[in-house]
């Protein structure tokens, strides 16, 4: 039987069973019902038929006993013409009677009147009259009936000596004319019906007994009981029989208890005349032995039926069941996995459909599944395969990645410059020596702290570091002093700049520019005299040659003047030179180069340059045109350095003109700056050169060819004056077409 | 303007230079007095009593800029500085300590120091 995996499950084998079962018994134990119940029924008519005809039998045995006894009487009386015939002839007639019926015990005749004509008794000894003997019996009532001419029959008595049942029959004596003439009597003893029962056969076990109006037991086979005057009142068939008012009712046989206390199947009829019945017992299990037997056997048929039902319906059901539990179990191994599983059932009902439905549908989940494997299998295979391919370029890119790492190592550690890296959390991930060397710190663990507490406090290298990482920008540190030495910090932020711009952490580069900042110390220095030893000679020959030329040193001629102004010239350029070389080396150096902004107009300026240039410009014949001065403008700037860029510009601009070239000299306001213009038709800046004119000592080819003065640093200065001034410095040109220069300063 | 010779002080450590501004500026009509360095300087104001001051900026022992600060304690005549040096820093701290003008030795002539001067007695 299946496990219970499910709350009452109820085994189909089980239930269908106990189907089959009940309406199988139902079935067979109602037909068997049926029948019984027929049977008995039946039965029952058929004892009562034959019950009734026996007790009919006997009846009329009894029945005809008595009234052959009347009969007897009757014909005595007739033939014996007892009517007419003398006393003496009676005793005769009687004496025939009594010996001729041994059944009557005494006789008497009667008078009309009632008085004793002739009695003849069996009885041996002489008792009272027998007439009073009668009278003590039955009283008056035998009168009454023969008054009226009838028959009369008394109740039954038992004689006191002998015990037996007696009675009296009367018949009337008449004439031929009907006229009362006397009374038979006769004492019948009842014994002789006792013969009778015994001759009625009921069945084999069956009674039949007599009983009078009263109960009393006139007849049964048991004659004791006769003997001892039982009264059968209690009976219920007797009963019956004594409340009865008509005793001639048919009676239906009833089952009661009988006379031997069994029960029997019982019947009476009433005899009428006399008043008695009499009652015919059948036992039941006589009556209804053939019920009972057949009983029994429907009883060793239903438990035999029973069994055959019950080894049906379980084989019925079995029958049914088997092939769902085959289904069942067969689902179970498929649903646990093994799809090869095939169900075995033939049968060429529903079920076998269902069964190889069943096996087609399995059949394509194998199937289905088979390729489904075989797919993953494939599919795994290729991404075992892919998955290798990436290991190994993985691999590849991870030995190329360390190769890279250990470059990069490699060149951190080989640096001169100290090189630091931090994360976001300012812990060192990666530094050099020459870090530690610069800061002097040997051995020891760096960290912010140390770092910040070597420079003395005078940077936050924590500070500076999440500003640096907060904006995203470099920031540098020039000029930390540390003891006697310069440090110079730059702080780099490193950002993720594929992915997010997200910042992870920072470079601190320390440079060690002592040696650098020594040497511009020296340098400083050393500009700061070579320019006072340099410039007082050259401004004592200036001054002494101005003072030849006018006149002060004595007269000069011409061609002394000549000479001297040839000096003069020389002198300088050498002062020009002096100053340029001087400014280059401050420019250089870094110092701020303007000092003394004043409030300037322009106008001003420009003219003071103009006077200076006009004598060259005249010599080389080139015309100056000065257009918009913006006279009345005014500039915040250091009024000196400003000419100087003018000079430059305008001297340039003579220098590389044509021979009766011309100048433009423009000044505009544009929005919140002031625009200079310089402008010639000169040789031009060829293109190929024009990046380079700024540079320092740059002079271009055809520059050269024009003009062989000139040292390439007027342009280098005029625009490192200009972009100190904030403002910016920008030219165009073609080559052979001239050149025009701007500068711009805010106002 | 006063029919007066202006009295012009020059403190000038370089004796051809002094020599050519003296000159210069005797022809110009002035009177000089040199001193040829910054004590002796010192000494010639509060001798002579100048109306106007040449002062060089560098100078052995006493600075230029330590003579200005010195005349500026007690006297306003005007002084005009002379360097050879391009110094701005101390330039512009000679002007902020009372300085009245400068000049580049090499890079003017005798005819813009004069001019200078005669620009100072205007003011």
């Amino acid at each position: 039987m299946s496990s219970v995996k499910t709350k009452k499950f109820r085994s189909l084998l089980v239930t269908l069973t106990i189907v089959f079962l009940l309406l199988g018994l139902i079935i067979f134990l109602v037909s068997t019902g049926f029948e019984i119940y027929f049977n008995i029924e039946s039965q029952g008519r058929m004892v009562n038929d034959q019950q009734h005809l026996i007790a009919q039998n006997a009846a009329d045995a009894v029945k005809n006993f008595i009234e052959n006894k009347f009969n007897l009487l009757e014909t005595t009386v007739k033939i014996g013409n007892l009517s007419v015939i003398e006393k003496e002839e009676y005793k005769l007639i009687l004496t025939k009677l009594i010996g001729f019926e041994s059944s009557f015990r005494q006789l008497a005749l009667l008078d009309a009147q009632g008085k004793e004509l002739s009695t003849v008794s069996r009885l041996s000894s002489q008792l009272t009259p027998v007439i009073d003997e009668f009278k003590k019996q039955i009283g008056e009532d035998l009168f009454v009936q023969i008054d009226k001419g009838e028959k009369y029959i008394s109740q039954v008595y038992i004689d006191p000596t002998t015990g037996e049942p007696m009675i009296i029959m009367a018949t009337p004596v008449k004439n031929v004319l009907g006229d009362l003439k006397g009374t038979l009597i006769a004492e019948l003893n009842l014994k002789f019906i006792w013969d009778l029962m015994d001759e009625i056969k009921i069945g084999k076990n069956g009674l039949a007994y007599v009983v009078d109006k009263q109960g009393d037991l006139i007849a049964f086979k048991d004659i004791s009981r006769v003997l001892q005057n039982e009264n059968l009142a209690h009976l219920k068939e007797v009963n019956e029989f004594i409340k009865k008012e008509n005793s001639l009712n048919q009676d239906e046989a009833e089952i009661l208890r009988g006379i031997d206390g069994n029960l029997a199947v019982t019947n009476h009829i009433g005899l009428n005349f006399p008043d008695w019945a009499i009652i015919v017992e059948l036992p039941v299990s006589e009556a209804y032995s053939n019920t009972i037997r057949t009983i029994k056997l429907s009883g060793l048929l239903t438990i035999l039926g029973i069994i055959l039902i019950t080894i049906i319906s379980i084989s019925l059901s079995k029958k049914i069941t088997d092939p769902i539990i085959k289904l069942k179990n067969a689902a179970n191994e498929i649903s646990g996995g093994n799809l090869k599983m095939k169900i075995n059932i033939e049968s060429n009902n529903e079920i076998g459909e269902l069964a190889k439905n069943f096996n087609q549908m399995t059949a394509e989940l194998y199937s289905y599944t088979q390729n489904l494997e075989k797919k993953v299998a494939e599919k795994t295979f290729e991404l075992k395969k892919e998955k290798e391919n990436v290991e190994r370029k993985v691999e590849e890119r991870t030995r190329e990645l360390k190769e890279e790492q250990a470059r990069f190592l490699a060149s951190v550690y080989s640096l001169s410059l100290g090189f630091v890296l931090f994360n976001k959390q300012h812990q060192i991930m990666l530094k050099n020596d020459a870090a530690k060397n610069i800061l002097k710190l040997y051995g020891d663990d760096l960290n912010v702290e140390i770092i910040t507490k070597t420079l003395e406090n005078k940077v936050n290298i924590k500070k500076r570091a999440e500003e640096c990482m907060e904006k995203g920008k470099t920031i540098e540190l020039s000029e930390v002093e540390h003891g006697e030495f310069f440090i110079h910090l730059l702080f780099v932020p490193i950002v993720m700049i594929k992915d997010s711009n997200e910042v992870i952490g920072y470079v601190l580069l320390i440079e060690d520019v002592t040696r650098e900042r020594k040497i511009d110390r020296a340098k400083s220095e050393f500009v700061s005299l070579a320019s006072h030893q340099l410039r007082t000679p050259l401004a004592g020959i200036k001054w002494f040659i101005e003072l030849l030329m006018k006149g002060k040193g004595g007269k000069m001629d011409k061609k002394a003047l000549d000479y001297l102004q040839q000096i003069y010239i020389s002198n300088e350029r050498m002062i020009k030179l002096v100053r340029d070389l001087l400014d280059i080396s401050r420019i250089e150096t870094g110092k701020k180069f303007e000092i003394n902004k004043q409030k300037i107009k322009i106008k001003d300026i420009l003219e003071s340059s103009l006077k200076e240039t006009f004598s060259l410009a005249k010599k080389r014949k080139i015309k100056i045109i000065k257009n918009d001065l913006g006279d009345n403008f005014e500039l915040w700037v250091d009024p000196d350095k400003l000419k100087q860029v003018l000079d430059n510009l305008i001297t340039n601009a003579i220098k590389y003109n044509k021979e009766n070239g011309n100048i433009e000299i423009n000044c505009q306001k544009e929005k919140d700056k002031i625009i200079f213009s310089i402008k010639d038709n000169g040789v031009g800046i060829p293109k190929n050169q024009q990046k380079r004119i700024f540079e320092k000592f740059f002079r271009a080819d055809n520059a050269i060819f024009k003009e062989t003065d000139g040292n390439g640093l007027g342009l280098y200065i005029a625009k490192a004056i200009v972009e100190a001034h904030g403002g910016k410095i920008w030219f165009k040109s073609k080559e052979n077409k001239g050149a025009t220069f701007y500068f711009s300063l805010a106002i | 303007m006063s029919k007066e010779k202006k009295k012009i002080l020059i403190i000038e450590d370089d004796k051809i230079l002094s020599n050519a501004i003296s000159i210069a500026l005797i022809d110009a009509g002035f009177e000089v007095i040199a001193a040829f360095n910054g004590e002796e300087g010192l000494e010639k104001v509060k001798q002579e009593n100048p109306n106007l001051i040449l002062l060089d900026l560098i100078m052995p022992k006493k600075s230029g800029e330590d003579v200005l600060k010195q005349i500026r304690k007690e006297n306003e005549v005007p002084i005009l500085i002379s360097t050879a040096k391009e110094d701005p820093e101390t330039v512009a701290r000679c002007l902020e300590n009372g300085a009245t003008g400068y000049f580049v030795k090499s890079a003017c002539t005798l005819d813009d120091i004069i001019r200078k001067i005669k620009e100072s007695f205007e003011q």
